[in-house]
């Protein structure tokens, strides 16, 4: 069994995933760290000396790694991801509209009208959400768009393109040089936010490319680490 | 429980802080949210995955929702493994998934 874990997670942690898996049944277990798996679920051949750029945007961090010969060169970790901008549109709206809504519902208006620039080529259609008027305490109805969504979460995009300098930074040059060829990767479901990899791109000057199934690429490329157990230096044993 | 020993080693687990996925035989065989359902008074586990976060911020003071990772961390333990349990037990033998094409 290969199970991917977060790459910030203790050993103490480790030992705990590797323990619920083995009660649960499993004799050998391989564990694989977050970035390598996404990137060779992206189909990146992570064992060549040529670096690429990998960003996941998950539910809790934004994980940024560059890869190169089977290892992770430099990485750069953050705790702004998809819950912290769920979380930005719940404050948002109980600021700006007066209305208290639940965690699911503040997550349906960042897939629905979630964005990353204040204007869009082909913008989302205005999106009615409910929840609960704090004036009144009776339930109402609000209509949101997603310039606004856009303006709530300016500040945390901030904090992900920051991480995301920070880690070109580190960047040995030789490996520099190719990232500016390969571009950079995104993946994760914070990677299906509208508008994300142009601002990414805007920022850096580089080429965004958001992955085929953003939210499927950890696990497609855990499922080819478990094929290769025997090959992949990198899984830890 | 042979077959269910057999299938732990053949499996991909992406235990993300969102969602948890399972691959088996080059298919994504779980896709559940990472949210287990757990009864306050006995401390059993009363549904995984999507079923948990149906019921996610509907609870009564008997029922409470708890994320077992937080922040790319394993915030609970207890949970993180009932969690990782149950999401492997939905591709048991009992369980409808294997039969499928
Ligand atoms: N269409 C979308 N637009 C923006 N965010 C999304 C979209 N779909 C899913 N997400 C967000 O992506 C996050 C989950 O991503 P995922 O890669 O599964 O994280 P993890 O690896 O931490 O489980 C959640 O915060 C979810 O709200």
């Amino acid at each position: 069994m290969v199970i991917c874990i977060p790459s910030g997670i203790t050993e103490v942690e480790k030992r705990a995933v590797r323990d619920s898996a083995e009660h649960a049944g499993a004799k050998e277990v391989y564990l694989i760290h977050e970035p390598m798996a996404a990137a060779i679920g992206i189909g990146i051949d992570v064992e060549e000396p040529m670096g690429n750029m990998i960003i996941d945007i998950g539910g809790g961090t934004s994980e940024i790694a560059v890869i190169a010969l089977g290892g992770i060169v430099c990485d750069q970790s953050i705790r702004v991801a998809g819950d912290g901008f769920t979380n930005d549109i719940w404050d948002y709206m109980r600021r700006q509209h007066n209305i208290l809504i639940g965690e699911r519902s503040a997550e349906r208006i960042k897939i629905e009208v979630g964005s990353a620039l204040p204007e869009l080529e082909n913008p989302p259609p205005d999106f009615a959400v409910h929840g609960r008027d704090l004036m009144t305490g009776i339930p109402k109805e609000i209509t949101v768009s997603y310039s606004e969504i856009a303006h709530a979460l300016d500040k945390s995009i901030s904090k992900v393109e920051e991480a995301i300098l920070k880690a070109l930074e580190m960047t040995p040059p030789e490996l520099s040089a190719d990232i500016y060829r390969t571009g950079i990767y995104l993946t994760g479901g914070g990677a299906l936010l509208r508008g994300l990899d142009q601002r990414i791109a805007l920022k850096t000057k580089l080429p965004v490319h958001v992955a085929e199934d953003p939210l499927r690429a950890v696990v497609r490329g855990t499922g080819i680490a478990l094929k290769n157990i025997g090959r992949f230096k990198f899984l830890i044993p | 429980m042979g077959l269910f020993d057999f299938l732990t080693q053949e499996i991909a687990i992406d235990l993300g802080t969102a969602n948890t996925l399972i691959i088996h035989n080059d298919k994504v065989v779980v896709d559940e949210p990472s949210i287990v359902a757990i009864d306050r008074m006995t401390g059993k586990v009363i549904a995984v995955g999507k079923q948990a976060m149906m019921m996610h911020g509907k609870t009564h003071e008997n029922i409470k929702t708890v994320r077992p990772l937080k922040d790319g961390v394993i915030a609970d333990f207890d949970a993180a493994e009932h969690m990782i349990r149950g999401m492997i037990k939905m591709l048991s033998p009992k369980g409808s998934l294997l039969l499928l094409p």
